[in-house]
């Protein structure tokens, strides 16, 4: 194993990944590196999905976030494969890992549709993978997957996806709640502005309604850009709607 | 709003020049009627220094919207989509702006009926002729049929129309 550091379980590719994802500062930026790391170790496909429940009955319901070729999601609920599927039966009932081939999982169905899974898989390449059940601070419990075309017989590659696995639920869920409004201390006119622009507002329409110049609306535009660490202000608009800042 | 300049190879690196449709006979123009002689396509543009968004007629209705003139009304156009995919929406936008590159995205709407649309779309930074930085793209709808044919009723193109109808 290369190791450069006394750290010898893990390599230079393991670490740049690691404090990649650490840092990432969003959750598009996380989901990037979660695709990067799937293809660096022959599993191009990566979803996130909470566990299902028995309310579930279609893969899209479980809100799930992945690389996976839209044609197969919707192919796959189109054919129902869903509530027979043997992996969500396997996470509704286990936190083991589970390795799938795809000629071995669908074997023998409860609903019959063995050929129809296997071909769907094997269609888009996802003939091997693994699921690892993954949990965070909060105790909610999700399922990340990696997956290829070939087989992971190297328990090395097998330890390190669990770690991704980990850190990506784990940096998703600080992501999703670390975003707090006060800390960016934004005015109340300076959200206001926002507001009126994230409406499709002018500058020259924000001036006429509060009676402020263009210049001084620009003003407060500008500062809460800078506030919200946007250098634009289509990003600050962005960012505002989506830390619920503005609505 | 005229296509023609539209560039069908950019961000596709090393294809040759029948990438260009006008290299076979076919205009920009034409080519995006054949596009979306079935399903709604719509064209958006963003500009990065105002915030303003502006659609084509289609976006409206690809989000079930009333048509309008104008910038449009961006925390509508995000509350269409499903709760689950705002943020990641609004991410694209943020990642697109911030770092001057693109997207792409499949997403969920919610019609008000409750029906989940599925909607693709792609985005592009771009500095416009006008010297502004702006990100702009399409949207559409798609089935999820795996296969399907529709045959139109009647010719629906008319060369030099307005396909925009804006």
């Amino acid at each position: 194993m290369q190791s450069d550091t006394n750290i010898t379980y893990l390599n230079a590719d393991h670490v740049e990944y690691d404090r990649l994802i650490m840092s990432a500062s969003s959750e598009f930026e996380l989901l990037n590196l979660c695709a990067r790391v799937a293809q660096f170790y022959g599993l191009p496909w990566y979803s996130i999905t909470r566990i299902p429940s028995d309310d579930d009955k279609r893969l899209e319901s479980l809100g799930i976030v992945s690389n996976w070729p839209e044609k197969l999601i919707t192919e796959y609920d189109r054919l129902k494969l869903f509530e027979s599927s043997p992996i969500i039966e396997h996470l509704k009932t286990s936190e083991e890992p589970i390795f799938f081939d795809n000629q071995e999982l669908h074997k023998d169905r409860p609903d019959k549709k063995d050929d129809d899974a296997i071909l769907l898989f094997d269609k888009f390449g996802m003939n091997h993978g693994v699921y690892f059940c993954v949990q965070n601070t909060k105790g909610e419990v999700a399922a990340v997957s990696f997956g290829g075309p070939d087989n992971i017989t190297d328990r090395e590659v097998f330890t390190k996806l669990y770690f991704y696995a980990n850190l990506v639920y784990s940096r998703l869920s600080v992501l999703r709640t670390k975003d707090d409004a006060s800390f960016f201390d934004l005015k109340p006119r300076e959200l206001e502005f926002m507001q009126l622009v994230s409406k499709g507002c002018s500058l020259a329409e924000i001036s006429a309604k509060s009676g402020l110049s263009e210049k001084a609306v620009e003003t407060y535009l500008t500062n809460a850009a800078m506030k919200l660490g946007c250098e634009t202000r289509i990003h600050a608009v962005s960012k505002a709607l989506r830390l619920n800042l503005i609505r | 709003m005229n296509f023609t300049k539209l560039r069908f190879e950019v961000g596709r690196p090393g294809r040759s020049k029948t990438s260009d449709p006008a290299a076979i006979g076919v205009s920009a123009d034409d080519a995006f009627v054949a596009m979306s002689a079935f399903d709604e396509i719509g064209i958006w543009r963003a500009e990065l220094d105002s915030g303003l968004v502006y659609w084509t007629d289609s976006v409206f209705r690809i989000y079930g919207l009333e048509v309008k003139e104008g910038p449009v009304s961006i925390p509508d156009a995000i509350a269409a989509y499903h709760p689950e995919d705002r943020d990641l929406v609004l991410q694209c936008v943020e990642e697109a702006s911030a770092k001057k590159t693109g997207f792409r995205f499949v997403l969920r709407l919610c019609r008000a009926s409750g029906e989940i649309v599925w909607v693709k779309s792609h985005g592009m930074y771009r500095v416009n002729a006008e010297g502004r930085e702006e990100l702009f793209g399409y949207i559409e709808q798609f089935s999820p049929l795996a296969r399907s044919v529709t045959i139109l009723d009647e010719s629906v193109f008319t060369p030099g129309a307005d396909v925009t109808a804006q």
